[in-house]
């Protein structure tokens, strides 16, 4: 069978692995330059004493990279169809028309990160969470002197613990209290209720993540918004023929080892482990742990 | 510089005032409010708009498990127009 994944992050690279491993044909595509998802830029600062990600990384990538699983990055999924019982994808291939027919499909599409939602949000300077993770651990550069994060949540307090021990000066302020943004060319500062302003030269927007399901809501799959995480939710019990939603995508911004159990679950579905067929090359209880110590 | 606005679609600058100013006249589904006012129809294709546009119904009192996302449509991301002709899917309407 043909097995399209839709997203490079670890769910999909372990699910792509796991599928190449029981003897389906395999294509994992990602619209990033490498695989990895957020562990490309989800690790602590170099010199933190806490658990870097890269080696979790390093051993899923082992796990793709020996498997017969095709790998195609830099390769937008930009239109998904049904066609009769399988799927297409046209796919923007390092921009090169690519179209990739499967008989399942898995969507591993991740999440997206909350906007902020005030006068002078759309300021040079105002950037989520990610992208202030990918400036500082990626390419070890502060996204400023003075920083607000904005949030309440596990991510918006490591941010803010992450970012000062880079040597930044952060306060931690939460969504509500946020009035405005202001400044000429860029983040000046931050009014809050109270008639309180704090001098900053960075918004990093930490407010939480929904379920990327865009490629998944052109296949149709019903969706249901929950407020609480201001998006949408795959249906539960949804009837999706040939289509699986794993990862992010699926649980939010849900701990390692649901995501680990749920990736297993759903390619135990797609193609039950038989006598002859291999394992997925990785220690996956180990890695759970290893990667729950990188989450914090 | 900041113009005071307070932009919930930045890919085409629709306010918050413009969605709620919508919801007021009965577009009370996110396709309806997105057709009304182009929020959600920019280069991000509703990424980071499309909950905040529902956020907007809440709060004028629509219940959250029945706001449907507007018409998820190729394409999801830019594509060139060349590369985009190049891939003709079959039409099956």
């Amino acid at each position: 069978m043909n097995v399209a994944v839709i997203g490079a992050g670890p769910a999909g690279m372990i699910a792509a692995g796991m599928l190449a491993r029981r003897g389906q044909s395999v294509t994992l595509i990602d619209e990033q330059t490498g695989s990895g998802g957020h562990l490309r830029y989800d690790r602590y600062p170099v010199g933190s004493d806490r658990h870097d990600s890269d080696s979790w990384l390093t051993e899923l990538r082992g796990a793709v990279d020996s498997s017969n699983a095709v790998v195609l990055l830099s390769a937008i999924v930009w239109a998904a169809f049904r066609v009769g019982d399988g799927f297409e994808l046209a796919v923007n291939h390092a921009g090169a028309e690519r179209t990739i027919v499967a008989d399942h499909l898995v969507v591993a599409t991740g999440t997206t990160d909350l906007a902020l939602i005030v006068p002078g949000a759309t300021l040079p300077g105002v950037m989520t969470s990610r992208a202030a993770r990918i400036l500082l651990n990626r390419h070890d550069v502060l996204p400023g002197q003075r920083l607000v994060v904005v949030g309440a949540g596990v991510e918006a307090e490591r941010l803010t613990s992450d970012l000062a021990s880079a040597g930044a000066e952060v306060s931690a302020v939460a969504t509500e209290k946020i009035e405005s943004i202001a400044g000429s060319r860029g983040v000046e500062s931050v009014h809050l209720t109270g008639d309180r302003t704090v001098t900053a030269d960075c918004v990093v927007v930490a407010r939480g993540e929904a379920p990327d399901l865009q490629l998944a809501g052109m296949l149709e799959a019903p969706r249901t918004y929950d407020s609480s995480v201001e998006g949408w939710r795959l249906a539960v019990g949804a009837d999706l023929p040939g289509l699986s939603v794993i990862g992010g995508a699926l649980l939010g911004a849900a701990g390692p080892a649901h995501v680990v159990k749920a990736t297993i679950d759903t390619v135990e579905r797609i193609a039950p482990a038989g006598p002859e067929s291999g394992e997925i090359g990785l220690d996956i209880t180990g890695a759970i742990i290893r990667w729950e110590a990188v989450q914090g | 510089m900041s113009d005071g606005e307070t932009y919930l679609c930045r890919c085409e600058c629709i306010s918050i005032e413009q969605v709620d100013a919508a919801i007021a006249e009965g577009n009370l589904t996110i396709n309806d409010i997105k057709r009304r006012t182009r929020a959600g129809m920019g280069i991000c294709q509703g990424i980071f708009c499309l909950g905040q546009m529902a956020q907007r119904l809440v709060a004028a009192g629509v219940e959250p498990e029945s706001i449907e996302p507007m018409t998820s449509r190729p394409p999801t991301r830019l594509v060139p127009v060349g590369l985009a002709a190049a891939h003709a899917p079959e039409q099956d309407e």
